[in-house]
């Protein structure tokens, strides 16, 4: 790998085609939302950050 | 002095502690295991020792804070029970928001493992009656997380109410940033919750207790415990 390019971080995502069929894809289609964010609100706020140092974001991707 | 030990895994110094309590107050302490939801009944004592619970995953202490057990110890401080909280189990007390603040990573980046000097702030503590107040004594570290913070009204609550037991410093006793060995704010190495019967401490206070270590210097805390439930009996 060139020197220059050493330290950096990259994100490659890689998804399934159209028409692909996507068994967890499906699985988790009917999830409600609003619900899922206020689990992850509840779950950031009690565990996953520290409020004393630490800002959080939830970001709902799929 | 009936004391209890909490063992999460990955705690280390646990058998350190359990060796001193017996020593110094004559009682086998109990161990108690994370996922108990209670303490002994009559327990005088509850210690979180030093260690890396859960391999510091997350944040040092933050998964033992959750622990079943710490219902019990929650609920064993708010009834003035004592709490001494030692390394890993400071992390946790702070995380398990028993007491204030977060111990940050060591200023200069490196985990610390030799022997520190801390002044004793006051002597007239359940902690601290074994030291006279200045008294300076020699104990060991180990951590790469010690570097304590909090906000600004959070340390002046501390300072106005005379809660920081332990700063650390020169051999001497003075305060100095080339003794503060990991960047804490107001060189604070131990402190108490507002009722005072919660100590958090960096330093370890158990592993200089016998002549065979060296230093004996740690005896005091133990002590002191021992002789204010000998009073208050």
């Amino acid at each position: 790998m060139p020197e220059a390019l050493q330290k950096m971080k990259a994100r490659v995502t890689v998804t399934l085609k159209s028409g692909i069929l996507d068994p967890q894809g499906k699985a988790i289609e009917g999830a409600d939302r609003a619900k899922a964010e206020t689990a992850l609100k509840n779950a950031a706020e009690k565990l996953l950050a520290n409020t004393v140092i630490e800002n959080y974001r939830i970001e709902v991707t799929g | 002095m009936k004391s209890a030990v909490i063992v999460f895994p990955g705690i280390n110094r646990e058998r350190d502690m359990a060796r001193a309590l017996k020593l110094i107050s004559g009682c086998e302490p109990a161990m108690v295991w994370h996922a108990d939801r209670e303490l002994p009944a009559g327990t005088d004592l509850v210690v979180i020792p030093g260690g890396f619970s859960y391999g510091d995953y997350l944040r040092c202490g933050a998964i033992a804070a959750r622990a079943p057990i710490m219902d019990a110890v929650r609920v064993f401080a708010q009834k003035g029970g004592l709490v001494l909280a030692v390394c890993n189990g400071f992390q946790i007390a702070c995380e398990a928001g028993l007491l204030p603040g977060v111990l940050m990573r060591n200023a200069q980046l490196r985990f610390i493992c030799r022997d520190v000097y801390l002044r004793v702030e006051r002597s007239d503590t359940a902690f601290t009656r074994g030291y006279n107040a200045g008294q300076v004594i020699r104990v060991p570290v180990a951590h790469g997380e010690g570097n304590y913070i909090a906000d600004g009204e959070t340390i002046a609550r501390l300072e106005g109410e005379g809660r920081v037991l332990f700063r650390y410093a020169s051999p001497d006793g003075m305060i100095d940033p080339n003794w503060n060995h990991n960047g804490a704010l107001n060189a604070i190495a131990g402190i108490v919750n507002e009722r005072g019967n919660v100590l958090g401490m960096m330093p370890h206070p158990e592993n200089h207790v016998e002549a065979v270590m060296g230093c004996t210097d740690g005896r005091g805390l133990f002590a002191g415990l021992v002789d204010h439930f000998k009073l208050a009996a």
